[in-house]
């Protein structure tokens, strides 16, 4: 089979001493951030972007990759022993995980999370080998039209699904779109919103605006003090889950598991969407269901799972369609960007090394964090300790110098103080800035493709709606558009009823 | 969408500022498109894809100008709030004294000012931290990375 060996050069590259050296620091440190308080994996990401740059491309992404999916892990340890979820996607964690660790099972809990994660992470790399490949083949079809369609719906779907106020997150989305205009237009050269500034003909740099929004965003964000300080924590207890613990979750995990990996695919769906989703079938399907908010243990076998799993998947599109998902993976692929590869259909064919490389590498990034998730714990609850101030200072050091030494320019380290700036501004007002990092990556793939769509229509707009992909695409689009508007609709008329809205502000229902 | 008056009427809250902020960068930014050529449908010239952009910005922040506020989704300012405007001042003047004296000193003095007074660190703790961090940084990115940083105050040079 031509996937299995594929396969085994990828593993060849992974096992490479300095990818074997990286992807253990990447899950490491992602373990790490993920439990650190105030520093996700989106402000980690950025921070390493210019440390990237020096790596092979191969190399760096197994280390981003190995940071994203290893933060997921670290932030189950917070939630449940702290009720701190460590990033969004650990929140639904942090109902049932908190409680079992009341109960004097934490243990149990990070057991089980740490065994379901790892096996959600397997399953979604074995899915990822049999859908991308043949999913690129279909791709290379695809012209400008489906490009725009794609990037638009992708878009969307990020905001719709996104953990904040629809409205608010299509504001943030236009503001990336807007942003990525400064510059010179890609086809004619004339200068747009420069502002007459000559530092901004060039148009302004992914990496300081990444670093300046989750960065130095997120620790002006946590100046008011409102991380992890002096919280009791519970005691870790027993790690390896009971065989009725096992026995009970087995179901959680497989259906976590499949959750995951199809939610991960789609736009928008890694992390909180998919762990959201496995809470709730979980306690649908439950023949106790009063047990959940309880501790109860499929409550977190089955959302760690879907959320490691979703994870994975959600390289998919960025690695076979050259389009990222969500705000991470747009660091991922500003990552790959710098490198001077541009994903896309081509990049299973032209960079195998990468494609293969990381996926091999997230096998063996799963087992390390395995390892490090079941004896190792102990260690990482220690990391609570760090206070929050050092960790801050230390990260805007870091973030100066490193933005500096992307393209040795003090220019960029004034839009890095911008950006953070506008970064706290926005967390304050409600803005999440994900969507907005993804729009700004998004935006001139859409612009150029959209103008090579109405270049090849002669200027008849019906080319994005007659072309059967982007058609669909759109009409899928227009209906993620229309359905919270008649939903809506629907709860203004049934508002007077019942009044009192849920105050969990984790996710839209 | 008229709202009823009384009981619920929209606050004039934060939601409201980013709606009006957003309408007027919406508004400018489809001035600025005009002003460059639009082209034809058939050939987009650069101010088309912004012009879209622009007028998608008004509409959004009219959608959420007229919305009914839940106002959960907004983070009050409290007095611990003002500690920004001194951390993004002790930035500006780090990022004004870096490209003058490089590195070590300035750093030094950044990450100290964080340490101390903005993370309540003790004296010991935020000076050795500070030495250790900025030396960590130097010999990372100007040794091994080999990143031309502006000549230093301490150590000379390039």
């Amino acid at each position: 089979m031509d996937v299995l060996g594929s396969l085994l050069d990828g593993f060849s590259v992974a096992f490479a001493p300095a990818n074997l050296l990286y992807v253990v620091i990447g899950v490491s440190l992602g373990m790490v951030i993920g439990v650190l308080p105030g520093l996700g994996p989106a402000a980690t990401i950025a921070l390493l972007l210019p440390v990237t740059f020096g790596l092979d491309s191969a190399t760096a992404i197994i280390l981003l990759a190995g940071i994203y999916y290893g933060a997921y892990y670290g932030g189950t340890i917070t939630s449940v022993l702290l009720r701190l979820p460590g990033e969004a996607a650990s929140v639904v964690t942090a109902i049932d995980g908190y409680e079992m660790a009341r109960q004097g099972r934490a243990g149990a809990a990070l057991g089980i999370s740490a065994i379901g994660s790892f096996l959600g992470g397997l399953v979604a790399v074995a899915g990822m080998v049999l859908i991308a490949p043949p999913l690129a083949d279909i791709a290379v079809g695809f012209g400008p039209p489906e490009y725009v369609a794609l990037a638009a719906v992708g878009l969307l779907l990020v905001t719709y699904l996104g953990t904040r106020s629809f409205s608010m997150s299509i504001i943030s989305a236009l503001l990336g779109l807007f942003l990525a205009l400064v510059g010179m237009d890609p086809i004619t050269g004339s200068p747009r919103f420069t502002l007459g500034i000559e530092d901004l003909r060039d148009g302004l740099n992914f990496v300081p605006i990444a670093m300046g929004l989750f960065g130095i965003g997120e620790v002006l964000f946590n100046l008011e003090g409102r991380a992890g300080a002096g919280v009791d924590r519970a005691k870790v207890g027993r790690i390896l889950p009971t065989r009725a613990d096992l026995r009970t979750s087995s179901g959680a995990i497989t259906r976590g598991s499949l959750l995951g990996f199809l939610i991960g695919v789609l736009p928008g769906g890694g992390g909180v969407v998919s762990s959201l989703a496995s809470y709730g079938v979980e306690k649908r399907v439950s023949k106790h269901p009063d047990a959940f908010g309880r501790g109860a243990i499929q409550g977190v076998a089955g959302p760690e799972t879907a959320n490691n799993a979703s994870s994975t998947s959600a390289f998919i599109p960025l690695l076979t369609l050259g389009l990222p998902s969500n705000g991470v993976l747009a660091l991922i692929f500003g990552a790959l960007l710098l490198q001077g590869v541009t994903p896309g259909p081509d990049l299973i064919t032209s960079h195998p090394d990468i494609f293969w490389g990381v996926i091999a590498s997230m096998v063996l990034g799963n087992v390390v964090l395995l390892v490090l998730n079941l004896p190792l714990v102990g260690v990482f609850v220690q990391l609570l300790k760090v206070p929050v101030g050092v960790l801050a200072a230390l990260t805007v050091l870091i973030t100066m110098v490193g933005v500096f030494s992307v393209r040795n320019n003090v220019f960029d380290m004034y839009v890095v103080l911008a950006f953070g700036a506008l970064g706290y501004l926005m967390r304050k007002a409600g803005l999440e800035p994900g969507p907005l990092v993804l729009a700004f990556v998004l935006g001139p793939i859409m612009e150029t493709s959209f103008r090579q769509a109405m270049l090849i229509s002669n200027g008849d707009p019906a080319i994005f709606v007659t072309r059967p992909v982007s058609g669909t695409l759109l009409g899928l689009a227009v209906l993620a558009l229309l359905v919270p508007l008649v939903r809506k609709a629907l709860r203004g008329r049934h508002k007077t009823a019942e009044q009192s809205g849920s105050p969990t502000k984790a996710g839209r229902p | 969408m008229a709202e009823p008056a009384g009981t619920d009427r929209p606050k004039w809250t934060r939601n409201r500022l980013v709606g009006v902020v957003c309408l007027l960068s919406g508004m400018a930014v489809i001035l600025h498109s005009l002003a460059l050529a639009l082209g034809s449908w058939a050939e987009p010239g650069p101010g088309m894809w912004p012009l879209v952009i622009g007028v998608a910005l008004v509409v959004a922040s009219v959608a959420t100008l007229t919305r009914r506020l839940d106002d959960t989704e907004q983070e009050r300012f409290c007095p611990r709030s003002l500690l920004v405007v001194p951390a993004l001042l002790s930035l500006y003047v780090f990022i004004w004294a870096f490209s003058l004296l490089g590195l070590t000193v300035p750093g030094f003095l950044l990450a100290l000012f964080w340490l101390k007074v903005l993370g309540h660190q003790g004296w010991w703790m935020s000076v050795t931290l500070a030495a250790l961090a900025t030396a960590v940084f130097y010999v990372l990115f100007v040794p091994v990375l080999g990143v031309p940083f502006p000549a230093d105050l301490l150590l000379g040079g390039r």
